[in-house]
């Protein structure tokens, strides 16, 4: 296996009484878009500091490589990160800011400097406004100045703190598509930091999500999303409904709105609690009842148009609310008025039980 | 409305008060007669003439502006070094330090003036232009530290954590960032510690022995008879304070209210 | 906000760098002296040398002698006195620079105020020393309305004349910055509610501008008590405010010891007025200034 660009070794950051970050172990793979996220206060902020020099650890270690830089100072770790405020210069014109990474430690030359800014300016689609003030740019631009004053140092690590939290949903989008073509056409590693699930999994390789300071699961998109390691994962996901119930025989659950089979995920074990989840796109509506195997009755809330997709969300029996996933088409086949009685049902297939304990 | 008419009467009686002094002051320093009052007795610049070519008077003028502008380069120093210290660190005892940092405006000028001159003269310094300097710093630097440090407050917090994360070290940084972004404060505090240190009588009259500031000069003719000359003194002084001052206000950034 | 990025094994040569500067020129040029000033309350003068000693008699001497309580009531009676004063006068004024300026007077009132501030307190007393006297130009301006001449020189009247130049600036300041940041709708409410402007004022800005106001105010009552120019040179010097005690003790009777018992009951005093009124502010012991 190739070794880890970045490895975090037993990290661990504590404020006073007020723990961060847990003793948390992970690895970085050289090129890997790696997305850490969580709830505010989860330690992901704290993390991506550390990793940058920007806070010292309790305890622990973080290699680049094969070198401990654990008490490096920032300046030499060679790390630039795009800042969620973007951070630039203010009383310095764009290319002042490009430049300055580049300026520091008498790296380049002149002429070298310059040129080596123009093309990320170029690049980043900036160069018009280069002798420009940073306050008389809009939050998009700015932000590409933000990039671009990283980028241009050619780092092998480029750290984001919610970068884009701060634009529009519509330029948000742009960016975030802007960012994975970036990452692509670089092989550069990067390491961004966000509370958005839909824009982490837009863009990431790899997602590891935190929670109060601990580390919940670390995985492709896809795993997360179709095996999440435990309910809170499953939640910050929110890609199925959640049903607690027994444990029966033969991938049985009973829950308090029906028993139902769930044969994906862990055998749920005879007489203890099960968590079941079922893929909002997994499940199928139909006006009258069916007969399928796991169904429920359920009365229609509301919708939520999001693209080509309609999330729809009912409330069972015992005031679960069910997430529905459907595509737009699917939806113009059934009429549904809020109060209406409607009838779900998956296959035990896509059913999954989480691992208790 | 009557009410808000008296009340800008008021107004402007209160301002009347606090400025005649510097006006008539100025506006006597050109009247031929001896005593400044009324009738008016035609319009002369003899007094400024004759306080040119007062020795002492010269010697004390020269002597005021070699001391603030010493001062106020010790005292912005001092002011920015602490300012910065209460923006970037947190540390045990922060509080005292803050405490004794801003302290020296609370304590009247005249202990501070008694208690320098018992202190200096433990250590032979009484009488030199060194003492006055360093009783004026003492008084100045709080007024360079808070202009400064409310400037510090207008920076991001994180532009010097960006500074460093692309390479630059501490000092490099303060170079390039932080005391750029602090100029216009680190001029105001020039301008107004020079001013201070400028009209400051008290701790030079208690501490400059024979090495007479330009203040207390004037105290020394102050305690004699009425000179007209002080009056073409004191709009000098007037002038170079007030110039001081404007100069601080102009430079210096203000949210709008 | 403030990392403390470091590992703090090292010495942090930079840190000490800026923190070093005040700690040691505020150690020596203020601690020590004021310091000294304590402790030479318990020296003696042996033939006219000052002896290092500790001895109680200088403030055994000061607190049995009359025209030092006398000397002392005076000065707090009169400082108090000024700091009503001057914070009734400067009440109209702050507040309709607060309320009723336009922002272009308020910009130029801000300047007038912080001028002064800054220029020669000396130089202004003795212009006013002119105007003041038995020839100056009040006296004439009284005399062609056959009235005067008032003797407004060498007494209280002087005095506060003095100590008002030098304290109504700052105090017009403080109370506009308290009476600018007061919460707008709550007088916008009162008018709501019927109020009058003068029963706003009173029942309603006054109390939400305390702290300010206070502050003002204690800050008029620090520099008038401490202050020596206006008694002695348009007061006349009698009767002897601690300031001039202090001042006499030194350059005439260059009895250190002595003067500076007064110096330390003063910084005493003025530190007890601070907290009383800091107190009376913020309502609790130890609060945040």
């Amino acid at each position: 296996m190739a070794k880890p660009i970045l490895t975090l070794h037993a990290l661990e950051k504590q404020f006073g009484s007020d723990t961060a970050l847990h003793p948390t172990t992970l690895t970085v793979e050289k090129g890997e878009f790696l997305a850490m996220m969580g709830p505010s206060g989860c330690g992901k902020s704290t993390t991506l500091r550390m990793i940058a020099g920007l806070e010292a650890p309790s305890a622990g270690q973080i290699r680049h490589w094969d070198r401990d830089i654990t008490n490096l100072p920032p300046w030499e770790r060679d790390m630039p990160m795009v800042w969620q405020s973007y951070a630039l210069f203010p009383f310095m014109t764009v290319r002042q800011n490009v430049e300055f990474g580049l300026k520091q430690k008498r790296r380049h030359a002149l002429p070298d400097r310059r040129r080596k800014a123009g093309e990320w300016l170029e690049r980043l689609d900036i160069a018009a406004m280069a002798d420009r003030r940073v306050n008389q740019l809009s939050g998009g631009q700015r932000q590409r100045v933000a990039l671009a004053r990283a980028l241009a140092l050619e780092p092998e690590i480029l750290l984001l703190d919610e970068p884009l939290s701060a634009l529009d949903a519509h330029l948000r989008l742009q960016m975030q598509a802007e960012l994975k073509r970036l990452h692509g056409e670089l092989g550069i590693t990067f390491l961004y930091v966000t509370h958005s699930q839909s824009e982490a999994f837009a863009m990431a390789d790899r997602v590891a999500i935190l929670n109060q300071g601990h580390l919940q699961q670390i995985g492709s998109a896809r795993e997360v999303y179709r095996a999440p390691a435990n309910r809170f994962v499953a939640e910050f996901v929110g890609a199925s409904t959640i049903i607690t119930g027994t444990g029966g025989p033969d991938h049985r659950v009973e829950t308090a709105v029906g028993t139902f089979t769930a044969k994906a995920g862990h055998p749920p074990q005879p007489g203890q609690l099960a968590t079941v989840l079922i893929p909002s796109n997994a499940v199928t509506l139909s006006a009258t009842e069916t007969g399928a195997e796991n169904a429920v009755t359920a009365t229609f809330l509301t919708e939520e148009f999001t693209g080509s997709f309609v999330t729809l969300y009912l409330l069972l029996a015992d005031q679960t609310q069910m997430k529905v996933q459907l595509q737009q088409s699917e939806l113009d086949r059934i009429t549904l008025i809020p109060g209406d009685t409607v009838h779900a049902h998956w296959p035990a297939e896509a059913a999954y039980v989480l691992k208790e304990g | 409305m009557t009410a808000a008419r008296w009340q800008a009467a008021w107004t402007v009686l209160v301002f009347l008060f606090i400025l005649t002094p510097i006006a008539s002051l100025v506006v006597f320093s050109f009247n031929a007669d001896r005593f400044p009052s009324l009738p008016w007795g035609g319009f002369s610049l003899k007094w400024y003439v004759a306080i040119f070519q007062d020795d002492s008077v010269r010697a004390g003028f020269w002597r005021s502006l070699r001391v603030s502008a010493i001062v106020s380069v010790l005292a912005t120093f001092i002011g920015f070094a602490t300012a910065y210290t209460d923006y970037r660190y947190n540390f045990r005892g922060k509080l005292p330090y803050l405490a004794i940092a801003a302290l020296p405006p609370t304590v009247p000028v005249l202990i501070l003036g008694l208690g320098m001159l018992s202190f200096f003269s433990m250590v032979n310094l009484v009488g030199t232009l060194s003492a006055v300097i360093a009783g004026h710093v003492v008084i100045c630097a709080p007024f360079a530290m808070a202009l400064i440090r409310m400037r510090l407050a207008d920076m991001s917090p994180d532009i010097e954590p960006a500074a460093w994360n692309l390479g630059a070290s501490r000092w490099a940084t303060m170079w390039s960032i932080t005391i750029p972004w602090c100029m216009p404060a680190i001029l105001a505090g020039l301008a107004i510690t020079a001013a201070v240190s400028f009209d400051e009588f008290m701790v030079a009259w208690f501490v400059s022995g024979l090495e007479e500031t330009l203040p207390v000069r004037i105290l020394a003719l102050l305690q004699g008879q009425v000179s007209p000359r002080i009056n073409a003194i004191g709009s000098l002084v007037f002038f170079i304070s007030i110039t001081l001052v404007a100069i601080a206000q102009v430079i210096t950034p203000r949210q709008a209210r | 906000m403030a990392p403390s990025s470091k590992p703090r094994r090292r010495f942090d040569g930079f840190a000490t760098f800026w923190g070093a500067p005040a700690l040691i020129w505020q150690t020596a040029f203020f601690l020590v002296p004021l310091g000294l000033l304590v402790a030479m309350t318990f020296w003696a003068v042996k033939s006219y040398r000052l002896t290092p000693d500790f001895t109680a008699r200088n403030w055994e001497r000061m607190f049995t002698r009359d025209y030092f309580w006398t000397g002392y009531l005076y000065t707090f009676e009169l400082a108090a006195l000024v700091a009503v004063l001057a914070s009734v006068i400067a009440f109209p004024a702050a507040h309709y620079l607060a309320f009723r300026a336009s922002p272009r007077a308020r910009r130029i009132a801000i300047f007038l105020l912080v001028t002064p501030f800054f220029t020669s307190y000396l130089v202004r007393i003795y212009s006013w020393k002119i105007i003041l006297s038995t020839e100056g130009v009040l006296n004439v301006m009284f005399g062609w309305l056959g009235l005067g001449p008032f003797e407004m020189l060498n007494n209280a009247f002087g005095a506060t004349i003095g100590y008002l130049t030098l304290c109504l600036p700052l105090t017009v300041m403080i109370q506009y910055f308290a009476l600018s940041n007061i919460d707008r709708s709550l007088i916008g409410a009162a008018h709501n509610l019927g109020c009058g402007p003068l029963r706003t004022t009173v029942s309603v800005t006054i109390p939400a501008a305390k702290i300010g106001l206070i502050l003002a105010a204690t800050f008029a009552f620090i520099l008038t008590f401490g202050d020596y120019v206006s008694p002695a040179y348009l007061g006349g010097g009698t009767p002897p405010t601690l300031s001039i005690l202090i001042v006499d003790q030194t350059k005439s009777g260059n009895h250190w010891p002595r003067a500076s018992v007064v110096a330390v009951t003063m910084v005493f005093t003025l530190i007890t007025v601070l907290f009383a009124a800091l107190f009376a502010a913020y309502g609790r012991p130890g609060a945040k200034k």
